[in-house]
């Protein structure tokens, strides 16, 4: 940790403008997010207070390239006991905006998007399923509307992830 | 129960267990609920994966499927924890701000379609507690579950506070209540509250990481002494049931939805519910309970 680096830095502002990434800017280092962590207790490494504070101390490099963020199971038991009214769960979902948007993606989330874009869902059908619906006369798998879901991609910034 | 809902069966139910829908269908048929299917709706979208790249993004996939239930004119239910998160929290910041709606309705439009916000989004479990109620639902039960269940809300059923209705976060008892009201008792056991560990990208992320969560929750549910898991929630349902095999976990704790226990309770068959359609096997349970 840098001791020269500035306090207010750049990097907490990029983070805080993301939307409901605001919060960054209440915290008091606590702790008591990452104390509530359920994933840092298979991972260690991923400490929601050390990220925020990596973030306030302008450490952009320790924190956008790495795979921490991307730990973080969006449970909101962190959001839900902030002190501070912080919502460092919603922090996490800052971080991974401003690293998609440099293409720091697990490989894992960019296929749901393109089958997103490809089938108008994340889960598509294993053979036992279909053979299951038809057991359970349950009809085709239900319709979506694959165009639609399209033109809302291609209207926003999710596009450059779809090509 | 004169009541007519919008189904939101999302991606897990119709691709991976049709077993849950099967449920679903003969079990509001029970409770004389009318479900409508939402033609042409998509993914909820997943909110940890969206949210992860784009949250106008994921609220504007969203707001897509709200407007295919107001079209419908009804309520949506879902069965699914990370729908109900998505669809529920996208409706309400879509009816606090107008200029995010006006945003929305902006893309919404080349398709002819605008969001109004009409409709509300409940949980399955929600409206058992709103259309049946607790008392009622003891009066339908015709064969008691008698079972020690370890009961998993899951997250996204209770969290963020801000955007649910529920009493208690930290130590909710409604859920343990709606199983209890089915001839079952709720057993305690360690860091109940905890995620099973599909939640926010994770499993598709980091899937090793999302089965060590899920192996420390079910070995204390194994040790509790449970004969099952019931969880309200079809991705809870995905992560706990496949994730043993997935694990190569040799615990064989069965993995029930909400909707199958209530079922199996009204004294529908288990065919009828899905019953053999799980990775784990339910037999055991369905002997302790003779059939």
């Amino acid at each position: 940790m840098g001791l020269t680096a500035p306090l207010r830095s750049d990097f907490l502002h990029e983070i805080a403008s993301v939307p409901r990434g605001y919060g960054v800017l209440k915290c008091i280092q606590c702790g008591r997010c990452a104390s509530s962590c359920p994933v840092a207790r298979v991972v260690p490494e991923h400490n929601p207070r050390k990220l925020i504070e990596a973030i306030i101390l302008g450490l952009r490099s320790e924190v956008v390239p790495t795979k921490l963020p991307w730990y973080c199971l969006s449970c909101f038991t962190c959001l839900d006991r902030c002190p501070q009214g912080g919502d460092a769960g919603e922090v996490m979902f800052a971080i991974r905006n401003v690293a998609a948007t440099e293409g720091n993606v697990p490989s894992g989330l960019l296929l749901q998007v393109r089958s997103l874009a490809e089938t108008g869902r994340i889960v598509n059908p294993t053979k036992i399923a279909l053979r299951e619906r038809e057991r359970y006369k349950l009809g085709g798998l239900p319709s979506v509307d694959v165009e639609a879901v399209r033109k809302v991609l291609s209207r926003t910034s999710l596009v450059k992830f779809v090509r | 129960m004169a009541v007519r809902y919008a189904l939101f069966l999302g991606c897990i139910i119709p691709n991976r267990y049709p077993s849950i829908e099967l449920a679903t269908r003969n079990v509001a048929q029970a409770l004389g609920m009318e479900l409508v299917d939402m033609k042409g709706a998509s993914c909820c979208p997943a909110p940890g994966v969206f949210k992860s790249f784009d949250k106008f993004t994921w609220l504007t996939i969203a707001a897509r499927n709200l407007c295919i239930a107001e079209g419908l004119g009804c309520d949506i239910v879902t069965l699914c924890n990370g729908c109900y998160s998505s669809l529920k929290e996208a409706n309400i910041i879509l009816k606090e701000d107008a200029t995010l709606q006006d945003k929305v309705n902006g893309i919404l439009r080349d398709f002819n379609k605008k969001f109004y916000g009409k409709v509300e989004v409940r949980h399955f479990i929600e409206v058992v507690q709103r259309e049946v109620g607790i008392d009622n639902l003891r009066r339908f039960v015709k064969r008691p579950l008698r079972l020690n269940v370890a009961v998993h809300y899951g997250c996204h059923l209770l969290k963020p506070k801000r955007h649910r209705e529920v009493k208690s976060v930290e130590r909710p008892t409604f859920l343990d209540e709606l199983v209890e009201a089915l001839g079952a008792k709720s057993i305690s056991y360690r860091d109940k509250m905890m995620c099973c560990g599909a939640g926010g990208g994770v499993r598709a992320s980091n899937p090793d990481v999302a089965l060590d969560m899920t192996k420390e929750k079910l070995k204390n549910i194994k040790d509790a002494g449970a004969d099952c898991v019931i969880s309200p929630c079809a991705f809870c349902h995905l992560q706990f049931d496949r994730g043993q095999v997935e694990a190569g976990l040799q615990l064989n704790v069965p993995i029930l939805h909400y909707v199958q226990s209530l079922g199996l309770a009204l004294g529908l068959e288990p065919e009828k519910l899905g019953l053999y359609s799980h990775a784990i096997s339910v037999e055991p349970i369905l002997k302790k309970l003779a059939y």
